[in-house]
């Protein structure tokens, strides 16, 4: 591990983040969000369809930029970083899970996982390729090892996505949707294994889902609804409450 | 391997089987139609130069066309003013100061041969054939530098001939039926005489019927005297023949004509057949590039979406730039290299093959003559290369371009 982040150091820090898309008509997203999230914490983002979760998460992955205000990642003002910056910031420093698995079909799943090593080296340490060995090993892929994702299923091409973006021990565990495709029983797995390895590691994890029982087991629940970053109530998800509840209030927050 | 780019180019190109081979065949087609036709129009070129070089002077000098001159002023002595006329008028016009125009000439820089010759038409005659020719007489050593006679022998020898001998052309010998050691009889216009047959020459089919005797015997045939009726020269170059044609007309009172301007069509049909060269050269790189350039930007629309996910997890726009111009690079060198390959085998085997023979025994002329040297091969394959990586930029610059919140979207 590079860094070890104490507990309390700030991984993602957002003032007064606006994103308004601009195409052919204007579309603004997100307003005046400010958000803090800490190592090690697990954080899951809610909302409706079209609300601006993927936006969130594209900002903070470096992806894309806010339209105004800042976002620290790890302490650095994204927006005074060159493209070549925000691209190793992204390798080093931040682990992506998309929705889909998006494995690449030219690499078996071992070299899918040490993708992030290849692209930061060049080539692979003996070290890194015996870690990630283990990894697979651990969450039942010790035979699918030499296998292209194209052979394998899709629970186990997101469990591999997953130890992929864990591969350069980033600090920050961004994950849109990723059990979004799959079955509530390989959800459920692929869930537990975030979450698993986020509490081992330190990684602070945001992931975007739409399935309330899984962001029940969350530490926050952030709400995007008309453009506004809220903070769902814990107490809501209280034992015995059923289904989804009405959102009470919103709280502009400054967590 | 310690390259990224390079991994994921090679992983690319084994993947994609079916669009690696076929950007591997269009960089191969163009390289194969670069070489061949380059190969068959310069080997066409050099075959026609060389065929000029053995058989044409450069330059043909002759005595200056008659000028009107006044009788009063071109005949010091009168009273002999009739018979001059009567005696010169009917006869072609010898070249009586050769020798000192032979010195003259070999002064001039950039000449390599001069021969003094005397030329006539006559009839060749043996145990009642006939057939009419056109008989060359000149010193066989001086006159092998012009006109290589001793490359072109079938039989007996050129060199070294008596006063009383000849070599015939083949078409000749074979139409009076004679080998060497046969006599044949000469007859010019108003005299003939016997020769014995030294060898016989065989400079191809195209060539024109044409005898060698020695000096002396040909200037009693058609009455020169002293003269001769022709110098013939070689220069340096076949290119550099008008110039020196001009020179030597300036410097002597003769008419000098160069080869190029007595058979202008040659040298434009073969400035005509490069130009063709290089036209469909230059045309079948360009369609190889463009074929090349949409099955790639193809190619990097198909992978959009893993080109995003790629940057999302931390490799550089260079790094996806790097990836898809190492693809285009491999594929130029895989493709021209089995190009250039493919296009000499089948030269060497079309360039083995040959026009029936003109005479029995004789070896028939090329039917592709060819030129393939590796300076062709080398720039086909450079230019091969240029292109495509050229073809492979535009879709490189596209895939390092995409926005990876795009394409994941
Ligand atoms: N490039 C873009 N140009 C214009 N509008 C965009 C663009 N990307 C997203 N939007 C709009 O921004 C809004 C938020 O999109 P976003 O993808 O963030 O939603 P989401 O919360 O992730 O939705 P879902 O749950 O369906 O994935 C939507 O209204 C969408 O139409
Ligand atoms: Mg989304």
């Amino acid at each position: 591990m590079s860094e070890i982040k104490s507990k309390n150091a700030i991984i993602i820090e957002t003032n007064h983040l606006y994103k308004t898309y601009h195409s052919k008509v204007e579309t603004p997203v997100l307003f005046d969000v400010n958000l803090r999230i800490h190592a090690g914490e697990f954080v899951a983002v809610m909302g409706q369809s079209g609300s601006g979760k993927s936006t969130l998460l594209n900002i903070l992955g470096c992806l894309d930029r806010p339209s105004r205000g800042t976002v620290h990642i790890d302490g650095q003002d994204i927006s005074r970083l060159s493209d070549d910056e925000l691209a190793r910031l992204r390798r080093e420093r931040i682990g992506f899970i998309f929705q889909a698995h998006f494995l690449l079909d030219e690499f078996t799943c071992l070299e899918n996982v040490l993708l992030p090593v290849l692209i930061r080296y060049g080539y692979i340490p003996a070290k890194e390729k015996e870690g990630a060995i283990a990894l697979l090993k651990r969450v039942g892929l010790a035979k699918e090892l030499h296998k292209t994702p194209d052979e394998m299923s899709g629970g186990q091409n997101q469990r591999i996505a997953i130890i992929r973006a864990l591969a350069n021990r980033p600090v920050l565990l961004l994950a849109d949707e990723p059990t979004g495709n799959l079955d509530s029983k390989n959800g459920k797995e692929v869930f537990a294994l975030m979450r698993e390895i986020g509490e081992e590691t330190g990684v602070a994890v945001v992931m975007v889902t739409h399935d309330d029982r899984l962001a029940l087991e969350a530490h926050r629940i952030l709400y995007i609804e008309d453009g506004y970053l809220g903070e769902r109530d814990r107490v809501l998800s209280a034992p015995g409450s059923p289904g989804i509840m009405p959102v009470p209030s919103f709280s502009r927050m400054n967590a | 391997m310690r390259n990224f780019a390079l991994t994921l180019a090679l992983r690319h190109l084994r993947s994609g089987k079916g669009q690696t081979l076929l950007t591997i065949s269009a960089v191969a087609a163009g390289v194969i139609i670069v070489v061949f036709i380059s190969a068959i129009v310069f080997g066409i070129r050099k075959s026609v130069m060389a065929m000029l070089t053995d058989v044409l002077p450069h330059i043909t000098v002759e005595t200056a066309e008659e000028k009107a001159v006044p009788l009063a002023r071109s005949d010091p002595a009168p009273g002999l003013t009739t018979s001059r006329i009567e005696k010169q008028n009917p006869q072609r016009k010898f070249l009586g100061n050769w020798s000192h125009d032979v010195e003259v000439i070999r002064g001039i820089a950039g000449i390599t041969a001069v021969v003094p010759v005397v030329m006539g038409q006559g009839i060749l005659s043996h145990g009642g054939k006939q057939v009419g020719t056109q008989i060359t007489g000149a010193d066989p050593e001086s006159m092998n530098t012009v006109i290589s006679i001793g490359k072109f022998l079938i039989a007996g020898k050129y060199h070294g001939m008596r006063s009383d001998e000849i070599v015939l052309n083949y078409k000749s010998a074979r139409d009076l039926g004679v080998a060497t050691g046969d006599r044949v009889r000469f007859a010019a216009e108003r005299h003939s005489a016997s020769f014995l047959i030294a060898g016989i020459y065989d400079p191809g089919r195209n060539a024109v019927r044409a005898e060698y005797i020695t000096l002396r015997p040909a200037q009693s045939l058609f009455e020169t005297g002293s003269a001769v009726t022709l110098i013939l020269i070689k220069g340096e170059s076949l290119y550099r023949s008008d110039a020196l044609a001009d020179r030597i007309a300036t410097l002597l009172p003769v008419q000098a004509k160069s080869w190029s301007r007595e058979f202008p069509d040659v040298l434009g049909s073969m400035n005509a057949y490069d130009a063709s060269a290089y036209l469909i050269s230059g045309f079948s790189l360009v369609a190889s590039g463009f074929a090349i350039a949409s099955i790639l930007i193809v190619s990097v629309v198909q992978k959009g979406r893993q080109i995003g996910i790629l940057k999302g997890i931390g490799a550089t726009s260079r790094q996806i730039m790097t990836t898809f111009l190492l693809e285009g690079l491999f594929i130029s060198l895989i493709g021209s290299v089995s190009g250039a390959v493919i296009a000499s085998a089948l030269i060497l085997v079309l360039g083995g093959l040959r026009q029936p023979a003109s005479r029995p025994g004789g070896i028939g002329e090329l039917l592709f003559p060819s030129d393939l040297t590796w300076q062709l091969v080398a720039s086909a394959i450079a230019s091969a290369i240029a292109t495509t990586v050229l073809a492979a930029a535009l879709p490189a610059r596209q895939a390092a371009h995409l926005d990876p919140a795009e394409v994941l979207r």
